[in-house]
């Protein structure tokens, strides 16, 4: 079947009655309105919101580093208290852990927590 | 609810035949008309009644080019007003590279593409599941008019392509020319030709396989 043979014809459909004297009307009252936003306006808008508050928090943490030095000297302080570790097992602790490889490194401060007054008075004689 | 006849009031008012192209004399007065509602639109005294000639001169052809391609009405007014509504807010920046005519159509056929991939995207099944859904509205509509091969013509424009179906409506219906098409469109005159051509041998291929 050939198109040439179906005779040309707007296709007709169904209108409601007085529609088009309506239209300009309802046309005019949408322009009136504020502009409706579309989806992905809102998401733009939730992805600055959410940049921003990351960029808030990130700046926080950076610059309240001193704070941080401080809460954290302050949690070990505590945490020897509560498991009563004196300075000087920390020390020795330290030492063990081979952070300091040569013994001349003691200082003799240092030294008076392993070394009784006695025994500071023997060497001396 | 009554059956849509005149659908084709052209430049002056007049009322065209179904298909009949608007004659030279009168695309010229309808020219003028462009331009003396792009002055008086932009202008806030004259604004609103630019406007209002605008529609009036329109609305029609709009709201009938965007119903061949939606098939529903609720769809089609919704969309129209759409067109004008986005033609409100840039009509001052319209510049006369193009005609108000083929800026109108590019408006609403660009609303027409947008929405058919709206709707396809919400449904999982791409493609069937739209042209099923249209094909039942044409056939709950048809009944008023009891044209059958005009409604199996419709329906073998529904198995095409949105683009394709577009091209085929700009050229069948309204009988623009390719330059014209391209201009709404955007599309080579040759790659339209093409279009137009393959269009017509799927329909009449559809039309052989279910002929009455």
């Amino acid at each position: 079947m050939k198109l040439e043979d179906i005779p040309k014809k707007q296709p007709v459909f169904d209108i409601p009655e007085d529609y088009f004297e309506n239209l300009p009307h309802k046309v005019m009252r949408r322009i009136k309105q504020p502009r409706r936003r579309s989806l992905s306006m809102w998401l733009a808008y939730a992805a600055c919101l959410a940049l921003l508050l990351m960029g808030i928090g990130i700046g926080y943490d950076h610059f309240d580093v001193e704070n941080d030095k401080l809460g954290s000297w302050q949690t070990i302080e505590e945490v020897l208290l509560e498991n009563d570790i004196s300075e000087a097992e920390l020390l020795e602790l330290h030492y063990m852990s081979e952070t300091i490889q040569d013994p001349s490194e003691i200082v003799f401060e240092e030294l008076l927590y392993e070394v009784s007054e006695e025994e500071i008075m023997e060497l001396a004689y | 609810m009554k059956p849509f006849l005149d659908w084709g009031r052209i430049g002056t008012g007049q009322t065209t035949t179904h298909g009949t192209k608007p004659q030279p004399a009168q695309n010229m007065l309808a020219e003028i008309d462009d331009r003396e509602i792009l002055e008086k639109f932009k202008q806030d005294s004259s604004k609103n009644w630019a406007f209002a000639q605008l529609m009036n001169k329109y609305q029609k052809r709009i709201y009938m080019h965007i119903r061949k391609m939606v098939i529903d009405h609720d769809d089609a007014d919704d969309l129209t007003q759409e067109v004008f509504v986005k033609v409100w807010h840039h009509l001052e920046s319209f510049r006369n590279h193009s005609s108000l005519f083929t800026w109108l159509y590019r408006i609403a056929s660009n609303e027409c593409l947008n929405f058919l991939n709206r709707k396809r995207r919400r449904f999982l099944v791409p493609i069937c599941d739209v042209q099923k859904e249209l094909t039942s509205k044409l056939e709950n509509q048809w009944t008023f008019s009891g044209d059958e091969i005009q409604l199996k013509l419709q329906k073998a424009l529904l198995t095409l392509p949105d683009k394709q179906r577009l091209v085929f409506n700009l050229r069948y219906y309204e009988e623009l020319s390719y330059e014209e098409i391209s201009a709404i469109t955007g599309t080579s005159v040759g790659a339209l030709k093409a279009s137009y051509h393959h269009a017509v041998k799927k329909v009449e291929e559809y039309l052989t396989k279910n002929e009455l």
